[in-house]
């Protein structure tokens, strides 16, 4: 499974549907901690303190770009 | 355009004016110069006040033109009838490992069968699907003494939220005396990512306030696990809140104890300390030890407490860190129930001892061995009621700076059922808010009118 596949399934376990990748999620604070454990858990890495910030705006697109930067500069190497 | 009924007005150690706005969590300060603008807002002259600062007073909700109390009621309405949402609390034993000096659990204890924790996960695996969020917390007695129990339940509830499509977290309150790290990484692989543990200040007060009932030092092991987790766990979403209750005995060691804690987890912003004072819990040994409540010191404590924390750069949870709906009592929600070691459903952890009506109208029901939920709708009712006027008269919630926060429902086991004259949390809450203001002047969380 790719990146963006594996992310979609983050998002269906966690019963948030994308309608459009660059929608701003609503999520509350359950679904997004649950959203990001899983993310973390799938693509084995920790999501930096700074990527997540108060003023992050939340789209699929964002964890895609995020995940896909943090597995090519591996953060967490 | 009005100021809004829930700002705090006070000011910082150098005389500079501040307003704290309880339902934004803003703060704003006045820089000396600008005390005439802090004047206008008092007196309600809002056209004098110039355009960039009226912009800040607007934007951190201390000036509004909507009606706050309706907006917030509706807020809380939809909170308290949630369908979405359920929020299961587990105590899977009363006992404990410790012997804590202010403890209201005394014995005999008892522990939750398997057929019980089945029979939850049996009403789970039929109703979980009404659900887009689950909250499993964990509670005692001391919860890890019943550790299997915890990583079977967790992990199979996890499953089942990630097989239907559910968000899922859990948490737990624990002594962290049985955190080892191999216990954290199966809690915490499954979800369970919260904890507030208590440790009441330095070696020498934990072990006299909160002894294990063989290890002498069950300081140094807390210490440890929690050192190990720190060290080998990567979650960011990992959380532990170590809360210090403070009594006449530990007052006077909260430097050190801050100290200890900025060295030992003052780099991972994961680990906040917690302040409460001792309480009156209930219980035997209150009794015995009725110097340790200091709860009618509270604003000083917290204020003390957080000038410290902010001045050493120690992380500092409070209870309003959460926002609004933050301090709105769990018992107060319908889908809020605590399922008891025997299987027996209740709201509220304080009222299982009470004694008395009290007591009984927490029961609200069971869960049977085969999975099936008994409830009696009018107990339950009873924890709901909301928009009652008498009560919000009684109280005088409509204008308490608490309201945002609490939405009325802070205590309902007091306002409800004990239907108490005064709420103490009205007094609680503006101390905490006191404490607040003071720790986001030191740390420069605050608007500026400069
Ligand atoms: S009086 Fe008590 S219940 Fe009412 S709003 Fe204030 S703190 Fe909450
Ligand atoms: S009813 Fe009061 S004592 Fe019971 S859980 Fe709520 S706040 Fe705590």
């Amino acid at each position: 499974m790719n990146i963006l596949e594996t992310l979609e399934e983050c998002f269906a376990e966690n019963g948030i549907v994308i309608n459009n990748m660059d929608e701003e999620l609503e999520l509350d604070s359950i679904q997004y901690i649950s959203l990001v454990v899983t993310i973390e858990q799938k693509f084995e890495m920790e999501y930096p303190e700074e990527l997540l910030g108060e003023k992050a705006i939340l789209t699929f697109n964002k964890f895609y770009e995020d995940v896909k930067r943090i597995n090519e500069i591996g953060v967490n190497q | 355009m009005k100021k809004s009924i829930y700002n705090l007005y006070t000011e910082n150690g150098d005389g500079r004016k501040i307003i704290y706005n309880s339902f934004t969590g803003k703060q704003v300060r006045f820089e000396k110069e600008m005390e005439k603008e802090y004047e206008n807002v008092l007196t309600d002259n809002f056209h004098q006040i110039r355009k960039e600062h009226l912009e800040v007073l607007m934007a951190s909700g201390i000036l509004v033109d909507v009606e706050e109390f309706h907006e917030l009621n509706n807020f809380y309405n939809g909170i308290v009838f949630n369908q979405d949402f359920l929020e299961i609390t587990v105590l899977p034993t009363d006992a404990c490992n410790f012997r804590c000096i202010y403890c209201y659990q005394t014995g005999p204890y008892h522990k939750m069968e398997l057929d019980t924790a089945n029979g939850l996960l049996m009403f789970l695996e039929k109703n979980c699907m009404k659900y887009k969020r689950i909250l499993l917390g964990w509670f005692g007695g001391e919860p890890l003494l019943q550790k299997d129990m915890v990583i079977y339940v967790t992990e199979r509830v996890k499953n089942m939220c990630k097989k239907n499509g559910i968000a899922f977290v859990s948490r737990m309150s624990t002594n962290g005396y049985e955190l080892d790290l191999d216990t954290a990484k199966s809690l915490i692989k499954n979800s369970l990512l919260f904890y507030q543990i208590t440790i009441d200040g330095t070696k020498e007060t934990h072990n006299i306030q909160r002894p294990h009932i063989a290890n002498g030092d069950s300081y140094e092991k807390i210490i440890y696990n929690l050192k190990e987790i720190k060290n080998n766990i990567r979650s960011s979403q990992l959380s532990i809140a170590c809360r210090i209750n403070v009594s006449e005995r530990n007052y006077r060691v909260l430097d050190s104890f801050l100290d200890e804690f900025k060295e030992q987890f003052g780099d991972d912003t994961r680990f906040k300390v917690v302040v409460e004072p001792v309480h009156d819990w209930g219980g035997e040994n209150i009794e015995k030890n009725k110097d340790l409540v200091i709860d009618d010191r509270l604003c000083e404590i917290v204020k003390r407490f957080c000038e410290l924390a902010a001045k050493k750069e120690v992380h500092v949870l409070m209870p309003m860190d959460f926002g609004r709906g933050n301090l709105l009592c769990e018992a107060s929600r319908k889908n809020s129930l605590v399922f008891n070691f025997n299987g027996d459903l209740l709201k509220c952890t304080s009222a299982i001892y009470t004694g008395g009506i009290a007591q009984d109208i927490n029961r609200i029901g069971h869960i049977d061995k085969q999975g099936n939920c008994h409830i009696n709708e009018n107990w339950e009712k009873q924890w709901l009621k909301r928009e009652d006027d008498e009560l919000m008269d009684r109280y005088g919630c409509r204008n308490c700076i608490g309201y945002p926060l609490c939405g009325g429902s802070s205590c309902v086991l007091a306002t409800n059922i004990i239907k108490a004259d005064v709420c103490e949390n009205k007094q609680r809450i503006a101390d905490y808010i006191e404490g607040i203001v003071v720790y986001n002047d030191l740390t420069g969380k605050y608007l500026e009118i400069a």
